[in-house]
């Protein structure tokens, strides 16, 4: 695995009881610290270090599952295998990338195991209120107004992907994982998978950031 | 169609006034394909198609819209969806429920020798169990 996530996981923002108990901000290389701990002592067999890692990064694997899978009920169960999964083979996770990027490819990969089992090719809306919930807003609220109205239009264009092209930039363009990792979790080759990125970005740009003169759909 | 005009246009010319390819003759449809391309920054631009922004009013206008949308992608990481708070304890049961039954699941080789091994020792036992009662008999 390559790709290094542009972010860490949000250890104090996903209400972690141990690891951030008392709610201040802390640095992100103790955070990433605190994480290398759990997941060293998870691989040494100790059950109640995976809870508290399930505790830390359980609400960022939802948020990919909600995303790739647009339908909360099916994210809810992909995130269930996807730890049953990550516990399972914890013991191989070798440490050569973030353990978070580890637990995207899970996630992605049982996605599309989950929605080919399906077999649907998903057009739903979501069965949950889907406002975004910024928590880093700018002082400036008419910039902090146009993000969060960028963020809106882009989340519900994302969700009018077909599933093939939004797994991809999904993938790639949210979660920074590399056109290889994507590649071989979806079961596709790498040309492939790019091929589909630059469709998905090309749909996005035309919906949400429209030229003139091009139509924007509501 | 909303008929909204995003806020990044305010400042820019009228484009729709400028028929696309216009300035430089080129394709600025197939040009879009490569945009798409290049906005996350997997590749940078060749020097044709710097030549061809440098004078595609459309085409630079096409990329800034592009850089807008991948730094929109890239925070909406930053922008968590709800979650229901039983989720937690949910995926907590459902390990203490399954997790259990990983060793035979996950690890089949293991599963595989135990049952070999088990095997091969009922087989041993009966296989003594005979030979001492052919030696019985015999005697």
């Amino acid at each position: 695995m390559t790709a290094v996530p542009r972010r860490i996981l949000r250890v104090v923002d996903s209400g972690a009881t141990g690891a951030a108990g008392n709610g201040i901000a802390r640095s992100e290389s103790q955070s990433v610290t605190d994480l290398t701990r759990l997941v060293e002592l998870a691989k040494s067999g100790d059950r109640e270090a995976f809870d508290q890692l399930v505790r830390v990064t359980h609400k960022d694997a939802y948020a990919l599952a909600l995303r790739l899978t647009g339908n909360s009920e099916d994210a809810r169960d992909v995130v269930q295998d996807s730890y049953l999964r990550a516990y399972r083979g914890i013991d191989r996770f070798r440490g050569d990338a973030q353990f978070s990027t580890w637990l995207y490819r899970i996630v992605a990969n049982c996605s599309t195991t989950h929605l080919s089992r399906r077999g649907r090719q998903r057009h739903d809306t979501l069965s949950i209120h889907t406002e975004v919930i910024d928590n880093k807003p700018e002082h400036d609220p008419v910039m902090q107004g146009d993000r969060a109205d960028l963020r809106r239009r882009l989340d519900d264009a994302i969700r009018e992907l077909p599933e093939r092209l939004r797994s991809v930039v999904v993938l790639r363009d949210v979660y920074d994982l590399s056109h290889e990792a994507i590649a071989e979790e979806l079961g596709i080759s790498v040309t492939a998978a790019k091929v589909r990125l630059h469709r998905a970005r090309r749909r996005l740009r035309e919906q949400v950031l429209p030229l003139p003169g091009e139509q924007q759909q509501s | 169609m909303t008929g909204e005009t995003p806020s990044s246009v305010t400042s820019s010319p009228d484009m729709a006034q400028i028929p696309a390819g216009a300035v430089s003759g080129l394709d600025c449809a197939a040009f879009s394909d490569v945009l798409a391309e290049t906005a996350g920054g997997d590749r940078s631009h060749n020097s044709h198609e710097v030549a061809h922004l440098e004078s595609c009013l459309r085409c630079r206008v096409e990329q800034s819209r592009y850089r807008r949308l991948i730094q929109a992608l890239n925070s909406l990481q930053e922008a968590p969806l709800p979650t229901d708070p039983r989720l937690e304890s949910q995926i907590l049961m459902y390990l203490d429920r399954y997790a259990d039954r990983w060793a035979w699941d996950a690890k089949p080789r293991l599963a595989a020798k135990v049952a070999a091994g088990a095997a091969a020792a009922a087989g041993l036992i009966a296989f003594t169990a005979r030979q001492r009662r052919i030696a019985k008999l015999a005697s």
